[in-house]
């Protein structure tokens, strides 16, 4: 999994039937210090993550599964998922 | 597999169902003389690998989910190792 913060979302009509009802959000993937570093990406979102907030994605074939526990569909259109939304503060109350 | 550098631990309350409660480390890349290389990755973590450690990081979310015995998780990345000692040729790139 990689770390990313959500800069925006996509609204789609016209779409693969498998991504009906789903949330698009827009990526850009941070380096370790959280610098934007690498395009931003599209990416579905299960774990409804905001504007602003770092998040943890994944690619390939594990960025279907997310959508698949939630969309029984056979074929999960989506290469790139949220997976996991990181804390805005670290168990000693830190800002993170 | 891959080399890297533990940085530190990542909390995530809100995660996928089958995410939630995994100790999550943030590592970097590294050469075997240490130099990073390439984007850092968050990985689920089953060795007890703490900031600073020099791991081996399994890259490959159907090895990580026999791992992990889940057969629906969406994990890419398990720290598998942490390296005591390691001897390699200088790198000639």
């Amino acid at each position: 999994m990689e770390l990313a913060r959500v800069v925006g979302s996509v609204w789609a009509t016209v779409k693969q039937p498998a991504l009906g009802g789903g949330r698009f959000v827009l990526l850009q993937p941070l380096d370790a210090s959280g610098a934007p570093k690498g395009a931003v990406v599209a990416a579905t979102d299960t774990v409804g993550a905001g504007p602003g907030d770092r998040v943890l994605w994944t690619t390939a074939y594990e960025a279907a599964i997310p959508w698949k526990r939630l969309h029984p569909v056979d074929l999960a259109a989506t290469d790139a998922s949220v997976v996991a939304i990181l804390d805005r503060f670290g168990p000693r109350g830190e800002a993170r | 597999m891959i080399l890297a550098r533990i940085i530190e631990p990542v909390w995530a309350t809100v995660a996928d169902p089958e995410l939630s409660g995994a100790r999550l480390l943030l590592a970097l890349p590294v050469t075997p003389d240490g130099t990073p290389v390439g984007k850092p990755l968050v990985a689920v973590d089953r060795v007890d690998a703490g900031p600073g450690d020099l791991v081996v990081i399994l890259r490959e979310g159907g090895s990580a989910r026999m791992m992990l015995g889940q057969e629906s998780t969406p994990v890419q990345a398990v720290v598998v190792a942490v390296v005591d000692g390691i001897e390699s040729e200088p790198s000639k790139s």
